[in-house]
């Protein structure tokens, strides 16, 4: 009988010589571990670890106990066991034959002394290479600080607004006004949004993204959709999946998403933006300044699909 | 044996008649890479077209290359030349398999394995180093993949790598073939010539290594590689959902650079694992770019996720490994892995639906989960969804229709009661009854051909305007592997070549990407030439460069299969690099080979290999054209287009904006430059003897004209003159 045949309920007479028995056992067996709290459940990378120690430590396990049919796992722990227990003793001797250190770190010899008391390697390829010292970080100045915080923002993700700046910084706009002037700060660069200006880092965000999180900030919700449609169908092009803002960074829920095409709907200026439904019952929203319906139908829909 | 750099100089012969086994240098076939091109020439040299795909001495051919096993990124391939016995003309053909086994043949020490003979009984192939050896595999002959592959590695040691086939195999289904543990498998019907030979499987444990002539080159382009061109899975370069760093992203949020913040793998061991951002030109969070799961089935595959696993040297790990927790309520196995088809379209056996089982959504993961670990167990191959295309026709068909081709106690004695229920055991009792040759239905594990004749279905059957049950581009028995509706006439061209579906991914990786049209199409006219590169369903008419393209794309894709490199990675056209333009570099292959093989090579030199390789596939195919379809008029015979291609989508002309059909005459056009291009007689398509002299193919070229095929396009050329 062969895996995925088994009905519910189906019994078939056990033959501990088969080896497809003794597998079928084993799946049982998994089955029923995965009812058991996680703790219980054989831990495959712990076994991984075991397995790769007692080969450092020059065990003779090699699968011959799979061969015979007995329990690998319970096999791989008895040999961990006898080895553990055989460090351990030879580690008592030691500590016996050295009471001073034994006494100075009963834990063992630390690894870095171990290291540091070790002869000197022969044949260092980099031995004659003079040590180098990191330099001196120079002072920054506090515009160069303020990039950094905006650096830092940028690499999280978050485009960082004026307001916050000037929250938080008593002369913000002044070090902002340093900053094309630094060769330091050349990568903070800013987008003005209909609230306020986001400043970002350009080493750490893309321009695109920047202008997706400065929509995000905005929290104009008509307007967000609506330009994100239209650079999708201008820049692909490509009609938007509905859906494409219920995804990150956007993360809009599915009723914010219709409530916005919506209110969309009811004002002119979201005149060019339309929605179509592709062959797989997907809804879209694209631009009718960039691409016709039905174009926009046409690369919307999924055809039959291969990998 | 001549050891080089990158070669391990020597093949293992295995003769299961005589149970003798030999090696031999492999100096000779280096000129042919390895692999595949070096398959071709032992086929061709050894076993003539006139034998029986099934007869003793026709061999197996198992080959890797320089690059396999190397360290090079994404190299883990082998490459299995064999026999078709299903397709028309019952011509050369591959199979192709990832995983861990192809390096470990060259840690062993070899090129390539030659099978030929058939064994009395089952056997399988032990080889460890230098100590080789067949045994005994009747314990397993009639098992499952898994624990035929479980039992094979007790019996040997966990160091070796192994692969089965299954009852599909043994059952000589021509839709089969060779599987690891891990779901990585050779299809094609790999499973029958092995079953045919009484060869179980192969086990292999090598302990030696790859020679490098440059090992610190081959890191300074590794690290190259990984820091500048490599993107997600198919080498896409832009992620499926925005990501910081980023400009751009797929609109649609599916593509194979799935890895995304809030993409999680749930059942990670430790906890639910967030896969992020991951900055292109951070090398350790390459691994968490190919969120394969997501990509096939959307959010649900996060709930089942515990990892994503993939091949030998290859940072893109582009197999989920799912928990599928639902499936033990059926007494399935839960534990699944699988990427590429297995794991697409085993929903189309439901004719009436499929419900969810734990999560909104889930159904089609779960049931395509327990589709891909029931034919990978049943060792069953799906010919690239045509098993699944076929079997969705009939079981579509009203009762009174389906009894013409069946009888009514085969289809009452099919479990309906599962199929209604939306059960997986449903599709398992499918597979099942392929596996075994069980019933009349069982034919369409046999072939898309065998099929049409056993129920009388006439040729036209294959030009239904249907792309859901019917995808064949050609008359041939295989089906459309990114053809025309994602590379205009360049799709159309390169599935032309071979004797099953092409396997090229050469612009599927681009087109799927999810980058601008703008950016990918600079990256590719600055590679290729102007007008190379068509928009998503806006076709141009055919121009010198897509032909070029076209034949890059068949020259390339032979070169992956011989050295071996992946052909869903490579070559590295595109890059995610906005410094660099999001332009690749198609160099680095030939670059990593010349510091593999401390032989110099040139992307020119490649493709110039690749395409010795491609006359030869071609010259072969003409011969056993010639031997079973009673001629070897390649062009009428074998790229024959079915109408379906044309004609589909009546509201639309060709070239029209919004539509994939193709022009008749633009393609016949198309096929003229092609065959011009590669120097094939345009009546026959056949490969002049001018052409296969220049490729040091003189001995075709006899063989050719010693069989009258020559003459054949004199004829044809003379009928086309009147």
């Amino acid at each position: 009988m062969l895996f995925g045949r088994r009905k519910p309920g189906y019994t078939t007479t056990v033959d501990g010589s088969d080896p497809e028995q003794i597998i079928l056992d084993l799946q049982k067996a998994e089955m029923a571990a995965k009812k058991k709290p996680k703790s219980e459940v054989f831990d495959m990378d712990a076994a991984s670890e075991t397995a790769r120690r007692l080969k450092e430590t020059g065990s003779v396990f090699d699968g011959s106990a799979a061969k015979t049919g007995e329990d690998v796992i319970a096999a791989v722990e008895k040999e961990t066991a006898a080895l553990a227990a055989k460090q351990a003793a030879a580690s008592d001797a030691a500590a016996a034959s050295t009471p001073e250190a034994a006494a100075e770190n009963p834990a063992g010899q630390d690894l870095l002394d171990f290291l540091a008391a070790a002869p000197e390697a022969t044949n260092d390829p980099f031995a004659d290479q003079p040590t180098v010292t990191a330099p001196e970080l120079p002072q920054l100045t506090p515009a160069q600080e303020l990039a950094g915080y905006i650096r830092s923002r940028s690499a999280s993700a978050l485009v960082t607004p004026h307001a916050l700046l000037v929250s938080e910084v008593e002369n913000a706009d002044e070090l902002l006004a340093q900053m094309p002037e630094d060769p330091q700060c050349q990568d903070i660069v800013s987008r003005k949004g209909a609230k306020d200006i986001y400043y970002y880092s350009n080493a750490n965000m893309s321009d695109n993204y920047a202008m997706i999180a400065q929509l995000i900030e905005d929290k104009d919700l008509c307007t967000m959709v609506s330009e994100m449609v239209r650079f999708n169908a201008r820049i692909y092009p490509s009609a938007t999946p509905m859906r494409y803002f219920r995804r990150s960074p956007y993360n809009l829920s599915q009723e914010e998403v219709e409530q916005t095409w919506q209110a969309m709907q009811a004002r002119p200026e979201y005149a060019d933006i339309e929605e179509l439904t592709n062959n797989q019952n997907e809804r879209f929203l694209f631009s009718t300044k960039y691409l016709t319906r039905r174009y926009a139908k046409a690369i919307s829909d999924v055809d039959d699909y291969c990998d | 044996m001549a050891e080089t750099y990158g070669w391990a100089g020597k093949i293992l012969r295995v003769n299961l008649t005589t149970g003798e086994i030999t090696t031999e240098d492999d100096t000779k076939y280096h000129e042919y890479i390895g692999g595949m091109g070096m398959g071709y020439r032992i086929m061709y040299d050894e076993a003539p077209m006139d034998l029986d795909p099934y007869d003793e001495k026709t061999p197996i051919i198992f080959g890797v290359g320089p690059l396999t096993g190397s360290g090079v990124p994404c190299s883990g391939r082998m490459n299995v030349t064999f026999r078709s016995t299903w397709s028309k003309g019952k011509s050369i053909i591959d199979g192709h398999i990832g995983g861990h086994i192809g390096p470990m043949l060259k840690y062993a020490g070899y090129d390539g394995i030659v099978i030929t003979g058939i064994s009395s009984t089952p056997v399988y192939l032990r080889i460890e180093d230098d100590q080789v050896s067949l045994e005994d595999a009747s314990a397993i002959w009639g098992k499952g993949t898994f624990a035929s592959n479980k039992w094979l590695i007790e019996q040997t040691g966990r160091e070796f790598e192994s692969a089965s086939i299954g009852p599909a195999g043994e059952h000589l289904v021509d839709y089969s073939t060779m599987n690891t543990s891990f779901g990585n498998s050779a299809g094609a019907g790999l499973g029958a010539a092995m079953g045919n030979k009484k060869l179980k499987g192969i086990a292999v444990r090598g302990t030696g290594s790859v020679k490098v002539a440059d090992p610190q080159k081959v890191l300074e382009l590794s690290n190259y590689m990984l820091g500048n061109l490599i993107g997600g899975n198919n080498n896409h370069n832009v992620p499926a959902q925005p990501q910081s760093w980023a400009e751009y992203s797929a609109t649609s949020g599916k593509n194979r650079w799935s890895g995304a913040p809030g993409r999680m793998w749930k059942k990670a061991p430790g906890g639910p694992i967030d896969t992020g951002e991951q900055p292109y030109n951070d090398i350790n969070k390459i691994a968490l770019r190919c969120f394969k799961g997501y990509f096939d089935f959307g959010a649900p595959a996060a709930e089942y996720t515990v990892k994503n696993g993939g091949c030998s040297s290859c940072p893109i790990r582009c197999y989920t490994e799912y928990d599928i927790d639902p499936l033990a309520d059926y007494d399935l196995p839960t534990h699944n892995s699988n990427t590429c088809m297995p794991v697409l379209y085993g929903d189309r056996v439901y004719p009436y639906g499929l419900h969810d089982f734990k999560y909104e959504g889930d159904a089609k993961l779960v049931i395509n989960l327990a589709w891909a670990h029931a034919v990978d167990d049943m060792g069953v191959w799906d010919n690239y969804g045509n098993l699944n295309r076929d079997l969705q026709w009939f079981l579509n068909l009203p009762r009174e229709e389906a009894l013409k081709y069946v009888s009514a106690e085969e289809y009452d004695s099919l479990p309906w009661e599962w199929c209604k229920a939306g059960d997986p055991r449903w599709e398992v009792e499918l597979i099942r009854r392929m596996a075994y040759g069980e019933g009349d239905l069982s034919v369409i594990a046999k072939g898309t051909l065998a099929m049409m004749e056993k129920f009388g279905l006439p040729k036209s059957w294959l030009d239904r305007d249907d792309g859901t049950t019917n995808s064949n581009l050609m008359y041939n028995g295989y089906p459309n592997h990114h053809g025309p509706a994602e590379a205009w006439q360049v799709g159309m061209l390169y599935n032309l070549v071979y004797n099953r579906d092409c396997m090229v991914h050469e612009i599927v990786c681009e087109t799927g990407s999810g980058a601008p049209f703008e950016v990918t199409k600079k990256v590719m006219e600055d590679f290729f030439g102007e007008g190379c590169y068509d928009r998503a369903k806006a076709y141009t008419p055919i121009n010198e460069n897509k032909v070029k393209l076209a034949a890059y794309c068949v020259n390339d894709k032979n070169f992956h299969d011989s050295a071996t490199l992946c052909n869903w990675m490579w070559p590295m056209t595109q890059s995610p690099s906005k410094e660099r333009n999001y332009k690749g570099d198609l160099d680095l292959q030939a670059d990593f080979m010349t510091a593999v093989t401390g032989e110099t090579y040139t992307q020119a030199s490649l493709q110039e290999t690749g395409e010795k390789i491609t006359q030869m596939l071609r010259a072969m195919t003409a011969i056993s054209f010639q031997l079973n379809c009673g001629s070897a008029n390649l062009r009428q015979e074998h790229d024959a287009i079915c109408d379906w291609v044309f004609d589909k989508e009546p509201d639309f002309q060709a070239f029209e904006e919004g539509t994939t059909k193709l022009d008749r005459d633009d393609m016949k056009k198309a096929i003229d430059m092609f065959y011009t291009h590669y120097g094939w007689d345009l009546n026959t398509g056949v490969p002049t003897r001018e052409t296969l002299e220049k490729f040091g193919l003189s001995d075709m070229a006899d063989d050719l004209e010693a069989r009258g095929i020559y003459s054949q396009s004199t004829a044809a050329a003379e009928t086309t003159a009147e």
